[in-house]
C-alpha cells in the first residue's frame, strides 16, 4: 500500500503545487495592475 | 484591460475538477487487489489519466501553433494558449514518469527500465522544457512566436510514437490499457470504470490550468506591453532634453 499511496500522494501534491503557483501568480498580477 | 479574477467559467471548472478529482482518489483507493498486481493496480486510476492529459495538452499546443503560423488564425491568444497549454504539459508528464516510475518498482521490480515507452516518455518531457526555455528568449512577440510554433510542431510528432510504442516495440510497459481490459468481466469494469473517471478528473483538471495560465499570461503580456511604452516615453523625454541642453 506504501507504494500506491507514493503515487497517489505524488500526484495530488504535483497538481496542488502547480495549481497554488497559478492562483498565487495570478493575485500578484492582479495587484501589479491594480496598483500600476 | 484583462482581469484576473476568476470568471464563473473558470471557478465552476475549478470546483468540478477538484470534485472529479476527489472522486478518482476515492475510488481509485478502494479498487480491490488483484492476483496480477496486488493493490498496485489501484494506480490505474491516476496514471493513465495523468499520461492521457499530457497528450490532450501538448495536442493542444500544436493545434494553437498553428492557428498561430496560419495567417487567417494568427492572434496573440492562440500563441498565449500554446504556451499555458505546453506549460500544463510538462506538469502531467513529469507526473506521468514519477508515478509511473513508483508503479515499476515494486510490479517490475526497478524504478526504471530504458524500454521504448519510458524512453519516449522521458523524451517527450525534456522535448517541451525545451519549448519552455524557448519561449523565454528574449525577443520580439512575433518573433518568439514563431519560434515557439514551428518547434511545437516539431515535438507533437513524439506524441504518436510514444502512444503506439507499446504495439510498435517489444516494450516492458503493459500494452494500452482499454484493450487489454474486458468489460465483460465485472473486476474489470471496476478498473476502466476508475480508469475513465482519472481520464475526466485529469482533463478537468487540465482545462483549468490552461485558462487560469492563459489570464496570467495575458496580463504578463499587457503589463510587458505598458512598461515597453513607459520605458520608450522616458527615452524620448531624455532625447529631448539632451537636445535642448
Amino acid at each position: 500500500m506504501t507504494y500506491v499511496l507514493a503515487g497517489y500522494g505524488a500526484t495530488v501534491l504535483g497538481l496542488g503545487s502547480y495549481a497554488v503557483w497559478l492562483v498565487r501568480r495570478a493575485g500578484a498580477l492582479e495587484r501589479l495592475q491594480r496598483d500600476g | 484591460m484583462t482581469s484576473v479574477r476568476g470568471t464563473a467559467v473558470s471557478l465552476a471548472l475549478g470546483v468540478a475538477a477538484l470534485v472529479s478529482l476527489a472522486a478518482t482518489v476515492g475510488l481509485g483507493l478502494s479498487l480491490p487487489t488483484t492476483v496480477e498486481q496486488d493493490d498496485y493496480s489501484r494506480l490505474i486510476a491516476i496514471h493513465p489519466g495523468l499520461a492521457w492529459a499530457s497528450y490532450v495538452a501538448f495536442g493542444v499546443t500544436a493545434l494553437a501553433s498553428l492557428a498561430w503560423l496560419w495567417p487567417g488564425t494568427r492572434s496573440r491568444t492562440a500563441d498565449l494558449v500554446a504556451g499555458a497549454s505546453a506549460e500544463a504539459g510538462v506538469v502531467f508528464t513529469a507526473l506521468t514518469l514519477l508515478t509511473g516510475s513508483i508503479w515499476g518498482r515494486p510490479t517490475w521490480g526497478t524504478w526504471w527500465v530504458w524500454d521504448a515507452r519510458l524512453t519516449l516518455s522521458a523524451l517527450m518531457l525534456a522535448l517541451y522544457l525545451g519549448y519552455l526555455a524557448l519561449r523565454r528568449v528574449p525577443a520580439d512577440p512575433d518573433t518568439r512566436a514563431r519560434r515557439a510554433a514551428v518547434a511545437a510542431l516539431l515535438a507533437v510528432l513524439v506524441v504518436p510514437l510514444n502512444h503506439f510504442a507499446v504495439e510498435w516495440w517489444r516494450t516492458l510497459h503493459q500494452g494500452r490499457s482499454l484493450q487489454q481490459l474486458d468489460p465483460g468481466r465485472s473486476l474489470d469494469g471496476i478498473f476502466i470504470g476508475a480508469m475513465l473517471l482519472g481520464f475526466l478528473a485529469m482533463s478537468l483538471v487540465y482545462a483549468w490550468f490552461v485558462v487560469t495560465r492563459l489570464r496570467t499570461l495575458r496580463l504578463e503580456s499587457e503589463l510587458e506591453d505598458v512598461a515597453l511604452d513607459l520605458a520608450l516615453t522616458e527615452r524620448r523625454a531624455e532625447a529631448v532634453e539632451a537636445l535642448k541642453a
